[in-house]
C-alpha cells in the first residue's frame, strides 16, 4: 500500500515539472544548461543558508529567523542569475542557432532558470519525506495526519511552480526597474515560506491548523 | 524614529510567530515509528537434524496488533477481522501449544507479542520438554507417565514460522495498548477501511535447516563468502580445586601432586528461555550459590594437611551449556577420558596432575534447590560402595525431615553424561524434588526471585543472622544443605566426624542470591573485580556462543576462585601472573565481604576449560548420530520492534490516483500550451499587424 503512496506523491510533486521539462526545455541544449545552472545556484544558496544556520548555534531552533535569511539568500541568488544571464546574452547569441526566440522573448530565460530553481528546491523539500513514505508506516501515530505525504508533495509542487513564476516576474521587474514587482516577489516568497510553519500546529496542514493559528492557540 | 517603530513591529511579528512553534531536527520517520526497546526476541537455534525457534521475514514481519485477553478473542479476530495479517498480543500465561497451533494454521498471523499480566499470575509455565534433554539423558530415567517436568510444553524446541517477542516494560505495553484502543479496538469488520496500529518485528535469522547445512554454508573455502550463518553454542566450564593441585618453592616452579583421589562437586551454570532474556533462579542460581558457599565452607574447614594426608582433594566444576544436551559435561568427559584435563596434554606438560574419570571417588551434583519444603533429596542411579559410604555420612548430619535418599532415580543432570560414558561412575545428585520438579517455571523467564521466594536481607553481622533469617527462607535451606554436604565431605576426607563450630556463611548466601537474581552490581562482584560496573539487573545466564564473552561465567569463575583461593600477601601491584605460573593465578581481591576495601592478593586455583561440544572438533562427525550436542545459534543482523500506523488500502489508492491524474493532466496542459504558445504568448510588440486570426 505504501508503495502506491510513494509513487502517487512522486507523480504529484514532479509530474507537472516533468511535463514542462519534456515539452518546453528538453529540445534545446542551451535551455538545459541554463536550467542546470539555475539549479546549481539554488544549491549554492542552500549551502550558504545552512552554513549560516550551522554557525548560529544559539538560535538554530528558531525557524522564523532561519526562514528569513534563507529566503534572502535565495532571492539574492535569483538576482545573481539574472545579472549573469543578462551579461551572457551576447555570448548566448553567438552559440544558439535560433537565437531570436531565446533572446528576444526575455521571459523564456526567466522561465527556464525559474524552473531550475524550483525543481531543485522542490527536490530538497520532498525527497526525505518521499523516502520515509515507502513504509511500512504512515503519519498519524504520534501526531499529524495520514494526508501528510499528499499535502507535502502538493506543497513542494506549489513551490516549484511559484519559483518559476517568481523568476519570470523578478526578471521582468529587473529589466524594467520596477522595484515594486521585485519587492512583491520577495515578500510573497517570505509569506509563502512562513505559511509552511502552520505545519507545526497540526502536521499536515488543515482548516484546524489555520484556525488554531489565527486564534493564537 | 520610523526605523525604530518598524523594527519593533518586525520583532513583534517574529515573536508572535515564534511563541508556539518548536522545531525538530528529526526525520519524519521519527514521528511515524515508535521503538519498543524493552522487547526481547525469540531466536533460532539448530541441531544436527532440526531448526527451532523463530525468525521474521527478511525485511521484518509486520501485522496489525490485537490484544487477546482470552483464546476466544483470538479466534474471533482471526475469523472476523478484516485488517489481517495480525500480530496478536497475548498474556504470556495464555501461551500454549494449542493457541500456537491455532495461529500457525491460520495464515493471518505474522507475529506474536507476549507480555506479563500482573493481575493474572500463572501457576506454571515451562516450555522445556516434559523430559528435559531427552536424547542425551540415560534411557529409562524419565518415565512417560510421570515425567520430571510434567508442565513442560516443549515449545522451546518447536520451529515457529513467525517472530515472537516478549515485551518487558509496562510503559511500552501501555504505549501499545493506547495505540490499539485509539485506532484498532472497534468495528473489526471495517478495519480494512482505516489506518491501523501495527507492529514491525525484525528478527531475521540467517541460518536454516540444521547445523551441518549451516556449517557447510558458512565454510569460506567452498563458498568464498566470509558470512557466518551460525555459531556453536558453548562457552567455558569453570573449575577450581579446594587445595592446590601442585606445590613448589616458587610460584613458577611447581610440581603436580600425583596419585590423588578427587571428590567433585558440580553445578550447572546456564539456563535458557524462549527469548534472549533469561531468569534462572531455581535452575541454576540455587545450585551455583550452594556450590560457591560449599567451596567457602570447605576452604574454612579442610586444610592442606588434611588433603595431603588423605591424598584426597575436592574439585568444583561449573558446567556451561548443560541446558542444551549437556555441552559442558560432554566436553569435560571427552577431555578427561583423553587425558586432556585439567590441561590439554597434561601428562607431558607436568604442571598439573592428569585427572581421569577413574580418579574420581565421588561426584556430587547440586541441582535445583529453590522450591524445597525444608527437605532435600539425594538421587543416585546405581548402588556403589563410595555412594553408600557418603550417604551414611550425610545421614549423621541430617534428620529424616530434611533429607531423603532416592535410589534408582536420576533427574536430568550432568551426571547423565558421566554415567553414559562410564557406567559405574559414582555420582549423586542433590535436589529439592523427588519424582517431579517442584520448580513449575523450569527454563522460563518466570523462574525469578519470586519463584524461589527470595528476599534480600542485606545481612551484615553474623551473630544476629540466625534470628533474622526465617527457617523457611531459601537462604536458611541452602545453609542447611551446604553444612550437611560440607561436613560429610570433611568426614570423607579426614575420616573423622566434623565437630567444629564453623557454620555456612549466611551473609555470603544472601549476597550471592542477590547477585544472581537481582543486582549484578552486588557486593560479591565488587569484591572480586574492584573496577567493575554492572547494570542493576541480573546477568543473563544463557550459555551464548563459542568465543563470545560471557560475563556471568567469568564472574562465577572469579567468585569460585576467590572462595577457594588462599591469600598470599597484601594486595598490590606485585600480585600478577608473571612469571607465568601454570598451576595458579593471582588476583587482587577484597579480603572479605565485610572488608570490601581491604585488598588482598589471592592465589587462585580456578581455571576454565572449553565448553564446546566435541562434535565441532571431530572430523567428519555424523551429525545425525546424536552422540554429542550439536546445537548452534543462528546469526542475525538486527533485532527490533517498532510501532507504527499502517495506512488504509484506500489511502494508497487515492494518493496514486491523484498523482497519476495530476501528471496526465499536466502533460496534456503543457502540450496544449506549447503547441499554442505562438498565440498565447504573442510578442509584446508585434512586428507585423495580425493578418487573419
Amino acid at each position: 500500500m505504501t508503495l502506491a503512496d510513494f509513487f502517487g506523491c512522486t507523480f504529484l510533486a514532479f509530474g507537472p515539472p516533468f511535463a514542462m521539462f519534456i515539452f518546453t526545455i528538453a529540445h534545446d541544449p542551451i535551455r538545459i544548461i541554463i536550467l542546470m545552472a539555475a539549479a546549481f545556484f539554488w544549491l549554492v544558496a542552500l549551502l550558504l543558508s545552512s552554513t549560516l544556520w550551522f554557525a548560529l548555534v544559539p538560535i538554530r531552533s528558531n525557524l522564523e529567523f532561519a526562514i528569513f535569511y534563507t529566503v534572502v539568500f535565495q532571492e539574492a541568488f535569483r538576482y545573481i542569475i539574472y545579472k549573469i544571464l543578462r551579461k551572457a546574452q551576447n555570448g548566448l547569441k553567438k552559440i544558439t542557432d535560433n537565437s531570436t526566440a531565446l533572446i528576444e522573448n526575455k521571459h523564456i530565460l526567466a522561465y527556464v532558470s525559474g524552473l531550475g530553481f524550483g525543481i531543485m528546491s522542490g527536490a530538497f523539500a520532498v525527497v526525505n519525506i518521499l523516502a520515509d513514505s515507502i513504509g511500512p508506516g504512515t503519519m498519524g501515530l504520534k501526531s499529524g495526519n495520514e494526508m501528510f505525504f499528499l499535502i507535502s508533495s502538493c506543497l513542494s509542487l506549489c513551490f516549484i511552480l511559484l519559483n518559476t513564476f517568481w523568476s519570470v516576474i523578478f526578471f521582468d521587474a529587473c529589466d524594467n526597474r520596477n522595484w515594486v514587482h521585485a519587492g512583491f516577489v520577495v515578500c510573497s516568497h517570505l509569506l509563502a515560506s512562513y505559511l509552511t510553519l502552520l505545519n507545526s500546529y497540526v502536521a499536515g496542514g488543515s482548516i484546524a491548523s489555520l484556525r488554531s493559528c489565527l486564534s493564537f492557540k | 524614529m520610523n526605523n525604530v517603530k518598524r523594527s519593533i513591529l518586525i520583532f513583534n511579528v517574529l515573536y508572535l510567530l515564534q511563541y508556539p512553534i518548536e522545531s525538530y531536527g528529526d526525520r519524519i520517520k521519527d514521528k511515524m515509528y515508535e521503538d519498543i526497546p524493552s522487547s526481547s526476541a525469540c531466536f533460532r537455534k539448530l541441531n544436527g537434524t532440526h531448526q527451532i525457534g523463530c525468525s521474521s521475514t527478511r525485511g521484518g514481519s509486520t501485522g496489525v496488533i490485537h490484544f487477546c485477553d482470552t483464546e476466544k478473542d483470538l479466534e474471533d479476530i482471526l475469523a472476523n477481522g478484516t485488517g489481517y495479517p495480525y500480530i496478536p498480543i497475548l498474556d504470556y500465561g495464555l501461551f500454549n501449544p494449542t493457541i500456537l497451533d491455532t495461529m500457525i494454521s491460520s495464515d493471518k498471523v505474522n507475529g506474536l507479542i507476549l507480555y506479563t499480566n500482573e493481575d493474572n499470575p500463572v501457576k506454571n509455565l515451562t516450555h522445556e520438554h516434559p523430559c528435559p534433554n531427552p536424547y542425551s539423558s540415560i534411557e529409562g530415567t524419565c518415565k512417560k507417565e510421570s515425567p520430571w517436568n510434567p508442565w513442560g510444553t516443549g515449545l522451546l524446541y518447536k520451529d515457529i514460522p513467525f517472530p515472537i517477542f516478549y515485551v518487558d516494560s509496562e510503559k511500552d505495553m501501555e504505549l501499545i495498548r493506547s495505540c490499539f484502543e485509539k485506532f484498532n479496538n472497534f468495528s473489526y469488520s471495517e478495519q480494512i477501511d482505516r489506518s491501523l496500529c501495527s507492529l514491525e518485528l525484525k528478527s531475521f535469522m540467517f541460518a536454516t535447516t540444521n547445523t551441518p547445512t549451516c556449517i557447510r554454508r558458512s565454510n569460506i573455502v567452498s563458498n568464498l563468502n566470509p558470512q557466518k550463518f551460525c555459531d556453536p553454542l558453548g562457552n567455558q566450564n569453570i573449575w577450581a580445586s579446594l587445595q592446590p593441585l601442585a606445590e613448589g618453592p616458587k610460584k613458577n616452579e611447581t610440581k603436580p601432586l600425583k596419585g590423588y583421589k578427587y571428590i567433585i562437586v558440580t553445578a550447572k551454570l546456564d539456563t535458557t528461555s524462549l527469548f534472549e532474556k533469561t531468569s534462572g533462579a531455581s535452575s541454576p542460581a540455587t545450585g551455583i550459590v550452594t556450590l560457591l558457599t560449599l567451596a567457602k565452607y570447605l576452604n574454612d574447614t579442610i586444610m592442606m594437611d588434611d588433603v595431603r594426608n588423605a591424598k584426597k582433594n575436592v574439585l568444583f566444576f561449573l558446567f556451561n551449556g548443560e541446558t542444551y544436551d549437556y555441552i559442558g559435561s560432554q566436553r569435560m568427559v571427552y577431555d578427561m577420558i583423553r587425558g586432556n584435563f585439567p590441561l590439554e596434554n597434561a601428562d607431558n606438560l607436568d604442571v598439573l596432575p592428569v585427572i581421569k574419570p577413574a580418579d574420581v571417588q565421588l561426584l556430587i551434583e547440586i541441582s535445583q534447590l529453590g522450591n524445597a519444603k525444608g527437605k532435600f533429596y539425594v538421587h543416585h542411579l546405581k548402588e556403589n560402595e563410595n555412594i553408600n559410604k557418603f550417604l551414611d555420612y550425610m545421614k549423621n548430619y541430617t534428620t529424616p525431615d530434611t533429607y531423603e535418599s532416592v535410589p534408582n532415580s536420576l533427574p536430568p543432570a550432568s551426571l547423565h553424561t558421566f554415567l553414559k560414558n562410564i557406567p559405574d561412575f559414582p555420582g549423586i545428585l542433590i535436589t529439592d524434588h523427588k519424582t517431579t520438579y517442584s520448580n513449575h517455571f523450569y527454563n522460563s523467564i518466570y523462574d525469578n526471585s519470586g519463584n524461589i521466594k527470595f528476599k534480600y536481607y542485606n545481612l551484615t553481622e553474623d551473630s544476629k543472622n540466625d534470628e533474622l533469617l526465617p527457617k523457611e527462607s531459601i537462604q536458611y535451606f541452602i545453609k542447611n544443605v551446604t553444612e550437611t554436604l560440607g561436613k560429610s565431605i570433611y568426614q570423607e576426607i579426614t575420616g573423622k566426624a566434623y565437630n567444629g563450630k564453623i557454620n555456612a556463611d549466611t551473609v555470603l548466601i544472601d549476597e550471592l542470591l542477590h547477585c544472581y537474581l537481582e543486582d549484578a552490581n552486588c557486593k560479591v562482584h565488587q569484591a572480586i573485580r574492584r573496577d567493575i560496573k554492572l547494570p542493576k539487573i541480573p546477568l543473563s545466564l544463557y550459555v551464548s556462543v563459542k568465543g563470545s564473552d560471557n560475563i556471568a561465567s567469568n564472574l562465577a569463575g572469579l567468585t569460585l576462585g576467590w572462595l577457594t583461593g588462599n591469600s598470599v600477601g597484601p594486595g598490590n601491584i606485585n600480585c600478577t601472573n608473571t612469571p607465568r605460573a601454570y598451576a595458579f593465578r593471582f588476583y587482587n581481591m577484597s579480603k572479605s565481604l565485610r572488608e570490601l576495601n581491604v585488598s588482598v592478593c589471592y592465589q587462585v586455583t580456578m581455571n576454565a576449560t572449553d565448553a564446546v561440544s566435541p562434535a565441532f572438533s571431530i572430523k567428519d562427525y555424523d551429525w545425525t548420530s546424536g552422540q554429542y550436542s550439536s546445537w548452534t545459534e543462528s546469526t542475525w543482523k538486527e533485532i527490533n520492534v517498532r510501532l507504527f500506523l499502517r495506512p488504509s488500502a484506500n489511502q494508497g489508492k487515492i494518493t496514486m490516483a491523484i498523482g497519476c491524474i495530476t501528471m496526465a493532466f499536466s502533460f496534456m496542459l503543457v502540450f496544449f500550451l506549447k503547441s499554442k504558445s505562438s498565440v498565447l504568448f504573442a510578442p509584446l510588440l508585434p512586428t507585423e499587424s495580425p493578418a487573419d486570426c
